[in-house]
This record gives structure tokens, sequence and C-alpha cells, in this order.
């Protein structure tokens, strides 16, 4: 008890000092004025976004709906699919701005997911979005190291230390009460941040689902500034005078949080470099027009599943048969380039894998990497969520031109006779619906995440025991 | 002179005693190579990605004219034979690309380079929405930005000075030796004014040996000029100067080591993170780029809307728009598949296509507009895009190099129209003699580039004039 009320009167002192020093208000100050004029841009931003995505959705549905088209030019004309928001993805873009937001279906040609919201940009936006991620990612841990970092040498500089050693208050004790003590303070900073974000989702309607990632986001980051906290502490307990401090709190910063994620992730890139473009899309098309391990070119390929479908259905010619050979031949291509597609696209996929776990393994060596990288991931706007929609999308796609393609083989053309379809059958085309990753999916990916950060914080427990272990007032 | 020379003999003989100082200068310098070898990885992957395009385009070529030889006393051969020469053959056989190849500067400054393509396959389709073809990268390397020379500047180099000249004034004044001095009659603003200098000189020559080093990235497969390394150099240092002043300024307001530390490193972080980062945001809110969808909307529209016209009426307003081929109108000219159709739809799609594009470019010309403007708020936004015009990696030598694109498919469409319109074949002389794109540089664009360093320079000097007021 006696121990415990000590650490409490001594988290008290660091509150009182706290508060009679101008530096926290202003620190207060700036923190929470910039979270809260960002979270108005970002609401501001997110309904005009959603409210852009809604409605360029019921357009292309409604075109498709009162279309009059037969099946092939419908596939021609095809349509869009647009990358889904969510309220948290608002807050922390992730990719988001990078990773391309529409995705076009059309017959013959394999997409990508294109139009990313950098493309068409000036530099400008190369400085970073100014979001809730900015805030907490790069302002907060500096405010945070700044002031846990002059924790003791405050104490040893204006020989305050001596005369609390001297009063019986164990050095330990003293400084697990400045721990405590700048953790509260930097838990009070963020604490907005997190009343924003679930206001939002309440007022959006977000599912618990989304309150439940918040959560794990929310303790990502708690993680991450207790991690903050503790090193600043060390560096206080080890620097003699608070410039050094100051210093040494600067370049954990600048190394962790500005240089080795930019370092990791183009080192990542310079050791599994992915295919050029030029050889992606020309191995794509020669891949297609020549066959894939010695399948023949297409013309041949086209005659074989020909013969195929005569002596299925016993026909001497294609007019014999009961189905629109034509559409059943183009369906045929359309399986094969898809084929194609995946085969040199999941090549390149490889490559990316190998970077995400090279870029997962630097989280070993920079916690930071790891709190990034879980808040983009339930934010639903990382790396793996990109793919997941992508993969959803190109297989949306391939039904969606199946169904057109199955749909006038349904109905063979015989001379002048044309086959109009059913009105109701483009109504009832299912709409595309993305199913972002789960909770339970996504830990399992942001596992390392956890375990860094975690063993970066008993790390620095460790090295905070044996460091408190050899101070004179032990 | 002379007290220069002893406060550089001082500051020399402080640099070599110092063991923080020289190795936060090999850091950098360390840092500086780096950045200089990812840049140089950058454009080996372009110019190499090109260089497949090149072969890939002649060994198309070659599949082409290798036609012409058939073996005809086969089915296939004789089939390959007949279709040699045939405009629709060879341009979906060896369609010609355009190639958006990177300056010498580009690897110090690789800018958008890495969102945009560089290069265009062209064909007589005009399609608004063809496919992107930017280079296949992870969407992370692109969120967390190239680590390259421009980097290294405009973040890190500003830091190098700030933490090895906060103190120049502040610990004279903690060590008490300020007063020995003036004691002593020296000219305190002076001599701290020398200190500053020698700090900026050698952060200076750093800068510009990276950038010599630089300047001999790619040399014998990309070109550059004097007035290029001129104008690079001159931006180098002018950002370095403009931190010089900044840093100037805040010394002079005579405060501890601490506090000047601390309110250097928030001019730092607001200058090359906050303030961009608001600019962008308040632009993307209050004056967002209009959404592609209407123009997609658009261009499915006009595609229907000009296939269905009647026959006879889209030939009449080819001819009309086109009257150089008035002497091929014909009443026979109905075929639903033949050439005529097909070049005449083209040439209306593109004409009515074109004029939404511009529409919808005009709007998103506002909008950069808007950013640029802002961007002369921020002498380090400024000085990005500065150093990125300058290696020719900005958004504007893009939508040059696209202005360019667009130039070359109308006089590549114009060249095959001659074909498909009198129904000629190209003969093997033809095929070697096809069209190939060449990107020509826009004439005294360095003047553009000098000018864009205007706002820069006018803070410098409002900062060194802020400077003059205040005394120590």
């Amino acid at each position: 008890m006696k121990l415990k009320f000590k650490l409490l009167l001594l988290i008290q002192k660091e509150f009182r000092l706290a508060y009679r020093g101008k530096v926290l208000f202003l620190l207060f100050g700036i923190t929470w004025s910039l979270l809260g004029f960002s979270g108005i841009l970002t609401v501001w931003q997110y309904q005009q976004a959603q409210q852009e995505i809604e409605s360029s959705n019921r357009l292309f549905r409604q075109q498709w709906e009162i279309q009059h088209r037969g099946a092939h030019a419908a596939a021609h004309y095809g349509t869009w699919i647009f990358k889904p928001l969510n309220v948290l993805g608002a807050f922390h873009p992730g990719l988001n701005d990078y990773s391309g937001t529409t995705f076009r279906i059309e017959a013959h040609t394999q997409q990508e997911v294109d139009h990313s919201n950098a493309e068409g940009k000036g530099s400008l936006i190369r400085f970073g979005q100014f979001s809730f991620a900015l805030i907490l990612q790069l302002l907060v841990p500096l405010f945070i190291l700044f002031l846990s970092s002059p924790g003791i040498t405050v104490e040893r500089e204006s020989g305050t230390l001596r005369m609390l050693l001297a009063q019986g208050i164990k050095f330990r004790r003293l400084v697990w009460g400045k721990i405590w003590g700048s953790y509260l303070l930097s838990v009070l900073l963020v604490l907005p941040a997190f009343m924003i974000i679930l206001l939002a989702l309440w007022f959006t309607g977000e599912e618990m689902e989304a309150m439940l990632r918040l959560l794990f986001i929310f303790s990502g980051y708690l993680l991450y500034y207790f991690l903050c906290v503790l090193i600043g502490v060390i560096i206080s307990v080890r620097s003699t005078t608070s410039k050094i401090s100051a210093f040494a709190a600067l370049t954990f910063w600048l190394l962790t949080i500005v240089l080795l994620p930019r370092l990791v992730t183009n080192i990542a890139d310079d050791l599994f470099p992915p295919m050029s473009r030029a050889a992606f899309d020309d191995r794509v098309e020669q891949g297609y027009r020549e066959g894939l391990n010695g399948d023949g070119p297409y013309f041949e390929r086209a005659k074989a599943y020909e013969n195929e479908l005569l002596s299925r259905y016993e026909a001497d010619n294609t007019a014999a048969l009961p189905v629109d050979a034509d559409a059943l031949v183009m369906q045929y291509h359309e399986d094969y380039k898809s084929k194609v597609f995946r085969y040199y696209y999941n090549q390149i996929l490889q490559t990316f894998n190998k970077q995400q776990n090279f870029i997962n393994s630097a989280i070993w060596i920079d916690p930071f990497i790891g709190v990034k990288q879980l808040s983009s991931a339930m934010s639903g706007t990382d790396f793996f969520h990109h793919q997941t929609f992508f993969v959803q999308a190109r297989a949306y796609r391939d039904y969606f031109v199946r169904s057109l393609n199955l749909e006038q083989a349904k109905h063979p053309e015989r001379g002048e006779e044309h086959h109009s379809l059913n009105p109701d059958f483009f109504s009832r085309m299912k709409d595309f619906q993305y199913r972002k990753l789960s909770i339970r999916q996504v830990l399992k990916l942001q596992q390392t995440a956890f375990y860094g950060i975690l063993s970066w914080i008993l790390l620095a427990v460790l090295i905070l025991h044996f460091i408190t272990k050899t101070h004179p007032g032990k | 002179m002379y007290l220069l020379r002893i406060i550089f003999r001082f500051e020399w003989r402080q640099l070599t005693r110092q063991f923080v100082p020289v190795l936060a200068l090999l850091f950098f310098l360390c840092m500086g190579f780096y950045s200089l070898y990812n840049g140089n990885r950058f454009v080996s992957h372009q110019l190499d990605g090109l260089d497949s395009m090149e072969q890939n385009y002649q060994k198309h070529k070659r599949d082409l004219l290798g036609r012409f030889h058939a073996d005809t006393t086969t089915a296939e051969g004789k089939k390959t034979a007949i279709q040699a020469g045939i405009p629709q053959v060879v341009e979906y056989r060896n369609p010609p690309y355009t190639a958006f190849s990177p300056h010498r500067l580009s690897a110090m400054a690789i800018g958008q380079r890495d969102l945009l393509p560089y290069f265009d396959i062209v064909t007589s389709k005009r399609d608004v929405f063809s496919p992107s073809r930017a280079a296949i990268t992870n969407p992370e390397k692109l969120a967390s930005g190239h680590f390259d020379f421009s980097f290294v500047l405009i973040y890190l180099f500003p830091l190098l000075l700030i933490v090895w000249s906060y103190d120049i004034y502040s610990s004279e004044v903690e060590q008490q030796t300020e007063k020995l001095l003036a004691v002593q009659g020296a000219n305190i603003r002076r001599i701290i004014a020398f200190k500053l200098l020698f700090r900026f000189l050698w952060v200076c020559a750093i800068a510009w040996l990276l950038s010599i080093a630089g300047f001999g990235i790619h040399s014998a497969t990309t070109r550059l000029v004097v007035t290029d390394a001129l104008l690079w150099l001159f931006g180098v240092t002018l950002y370095l100067l403009f931190w010089c002043a900044v840093i100037w300024l805040v010394i002079l307001g005579k405060r501890s080591s601490g506090f000047t530390l601390i309110r250097l490193l928030g001019i730092w972080f607001v200058l090359t993170f906050l303030l961009p980062a608001m600019a962008n945001k308040i632009v993307e809110v209050t004056h967002p780029i209009p959404p592609r969808t209407e123009l997609i909307s658009i261009q499915r529209e006009e595609i229907e809307h000009t296939w269905e016209m009647p026959i006879p009426q889209i030939l009449d307003t080819f001819y009309v728009n086109n009257p150089q081929y008035a002497n091929l109108k014909s009443p026979g000219d109905t075929a639903r598949y033949g050439n005529k159709r097909f070049v005449a739809y083209y040439d209306l799609l593109g004409r009515r296509m074109n004029r939404h594009v511009k529409k919808y470019s005009e709007e998103v010309e506002e909008y950069n507009v808007l950013l640029r403007k802002l961007g002369w708020l921020s002498p380090v936004v400024q000085m990005q895009a500065f150093l990125n015009v300058a290696a020719r990696t900005g958004l504007e030598d893009y939508l040059d190099y696209q202005e360019q694109v667009g130039t070359f498919q109308d006089e590549w469409v114009a060249h095959m129209n001659n074909y498909m319109l009198y129904d000629r074949k190209l003969d093997e002389n033809d095929i070697h003699n096809l069209p190939r794109f060449e990107f020509r540089e826009s004439p005294g664009r360095w003047i553009k580039i000098l000018v864009s360093s205007l706002s820069t320079l006018l803070s410098v000097m409002l900062v060194f004039l802020a400077t003059t007021r205040k005394k120590i």
C-alpha cells in the first residue's frame, strides 16, 4: 500500500510540475487543435468521397440496367467498380492514395486497379496527407519523447535528484514515477483522437466490428507510446545534460520514424524488384497469343476447343450446335486470358509478398513500422486489403463477362435472326460486394507488429531495470 | 578578413576535435550517397524497361517483315503472306511506343516519375481510359516515398544545419565567453555570423559534392546541359541559404540552447511536414478534383452514339473535318465493317472526346494551379517542385509529354489513314519508315525553372531583412 502511495505521489508530482510549466499547455494546445482541425477536414472529405462513390455506383448500375444491347455488346460496354471507403480508412488513409480506387470491367481486357489519388497531382501530395495518422505517428511520438527524455536529467541539473534520493525515494521508483507520469500525459494527449473517431463511427452508423478495429488501433498506439516513454526515460537516465537527452530523443525519432520506414521499403524494393511494366504487358500479351507452357498459339487452342465442342455435341459443324459456338470460344479465350494474367501477376504478387515479409521483419528493428502497419491494416487501407480488393474485383469481372458470354451461348443465331436479351437479365446481374479481411485475418497478418512492439517494451523494461540497478540511489 | 580566417581556423579545430559533428557529417554523407544509389537504381529500372520496349518493337518489326517472305507453299504461310502489310495487322502486331525517358537529373529527384507512366503504346483507337502504364510498384513503397537525393536535401540537410548551429550564440552565453568577447571589444554579431557561415559552407560543400557525383549517373544514356547543372546547384544553395537565414533569425532571438533547438525543430517540422500536408488537404476538400465518373460515362455514351450514326452521315462528317480526303467520297461506301467507316468513327470519336477531356483537364488544372499558388507560401514545397522541374520529374513535365503523345497519335493516325482509306498495304520499305516518337523539350524552360525559385529567393531576403532588426 505504502509503495503504491509513493508511486502515486511521484506521478502527482510529475503532473504538478507539468501543469506549472507552459510547455505542456503548448503541446496539448497544438495537438488537440491539429486533431480537431484534421478531424473536421477528414469528415468533410469522407462525406464528399462517399457521396461521389455512391452516385457513381448508382449511375453505372442505372446505365447497366436500362441498356438494350446484346450480351456481347454489353460485355464491351462493361462497367466500373469503386473501392469502398470506410471511416477508419479516412482517418488512416494508409496506401489508399497510391493503390488506385477504380476497376474497369470490359470484355477481352484484363485490367488493374487504376486511378490512384496521387497520380494526377503535383509533388505536394508526396509530403503526406494531413490526417490523424500524420499527427499520431509523427508528431505525438516526437512530443512524447521530448516530454519524457528530460525527466531525470532536469532533476539532476536542478539538484532536486539528490534531494529526492535524500528523502528516501528509491531511484527506480522515481524512474517509474516519471514513466507513469509521462505515459498518463501521453494518453491524455491522444485521447481526443480516439473520441473523434469513435464519434465519427457512431454518427456514420458503422458496425460494431469497426469499433473493435478501433480498439486494436488504440491498443497498438498506446503500446507504442508506452515504448516511446520508456525510451525517453532511458535516454534521460543515461544522459548527463538535457541537451544530450534532447539530441538522443531527436535521433531516435528521426531514425525510427522518418528514416528507417523509408529505408526499409526502398531496400525491400531493391532486394525484390518487381517485373517492369513493359515486360509484364508484353508477357501477358505474348502468353495469350503464343500460349503458356506449350499450349500452342491462340488460334490452335480455339480450333482444339471448337473440335472438342463438336465431339461433345456429336455435331459436324458449328452451325449444327445447339449453342452459340462463337460465344463459347470467346469465353474460352476470356478464361485463357484470365489464366495468363493470373500466371504473370502471381509472379509480381510473390515479389510484393517478399517485400511485405521483409518490411514485416523490420518491425523487430523498428517498432514504429509495426504500429504503422497495424493501424492501416485495421483501417482497411494496407497492402493486404488492396490485394484482397483486386482479387475480388477480378473474380467479379470474370463472373460478369462469363455470365454475358454464356447467356449469348444459350441463344445461337440462326441466319439473320438475332436474339435480344430479356431486360431483366441486366437487373439480375449481381452487384459487386467487397468483403474486407476479417479482424482475425488482420491480426494473423499483423501479429509481428504486436509481438515486435511487446518485445521492444520488454527489452526497454529490462534495460531500465539494469541501469537503475547500477545507479547509486537504487 | 582576418576575423573570418581566425573564426574559420577555430571552427575547423573544434570540428576535428569533436566526435559528434564529424559523425553527423559522415552519417549525412552516407545517406546522400545511398540516395544517389537509390536514384540510380530507379532510373536504371526505367531505362531497362525502355530498352526492352525497343527490343520488343524491333522483334515485332522483324516478324512483320518476315511475313513478306513467308513460305507460301503451306496454307499457314499463304495466310501469313496475305496478311503482310495490312495496316490493321501492322498496328496490331507492332504498334509504336512513346518514351518519356528519364533525364540525367531524374536520379536525384524522382518526383512523380514513380507514379506516372514512362511509356505509352500508340494506336488509332481513341480511348481516354486506356490502362495506365505506370511502373509496377508496391503501393507500400509509393506511400513511403523514395529515398532520393531531393529527400535528403529537403528533409535532412536542414536538420544537419540546425543541430550543428542552434547553439552557436547561446553556448557562448551559457559558457560566459560572450562577456569575455564583449570585454575585448569583439563584434559578437559578426563572430556568430562567421560561425554560421562556416557551417553553411560545409553543408553546402557536401550537397555540392553529392550533386556533382549525381551528375555523373547514367552519363552514357542520358544527357545533361550546363544550364541544368547550374540551375540544380543554384537551387541546392538557395534552399540551404533559406535554412541558414531561418537559423540566423532564431539564434538572434537570444534564447537558451534548449529553447532555440525546440523552436528550430518546430519550424522544420511545420515547414516540411505539417504545412504541405495541411495545404494539400485544404485544397482537396475545398476544391476537389472533379470525379472521373462523368467523363467515363460521357465516353461510353459518345462511343455508342458515334458507332450508331448512319454510315453515310459519319463519312460525310469525316470528309468535312478532313477535306484532304474529300476526293475519296463515294456513294458506295456503306460497308458496315469497312476501313472508311472505322477511320471516320475513330476520327469523330476522338474529336468529340477531346472536347470533354479538355474541359476535364481544365478543371484539374485549376486544382493544380491552386496547389502551386499555395506552394508559394512554403519555400520547402517550392524547392521540391523546383528540383522536380529541373530533373523533369514533375507533373508539368509529364503533361508536356502527354501533349506530345497526343500530337504523335494524330501523326500516326494520319499516316495509317493513307493506307486504310486508299485500301493500300504497307511494303517492306514502309514498315522500315514507320513514324517514331521523339520527345522534344520546350525551349527556354530554364527561365520557367528559375522563376519558380523566386518565392524561395524572396523568403531568404525577407528573413535576412528581419534579422537586421534584431540585435545582439
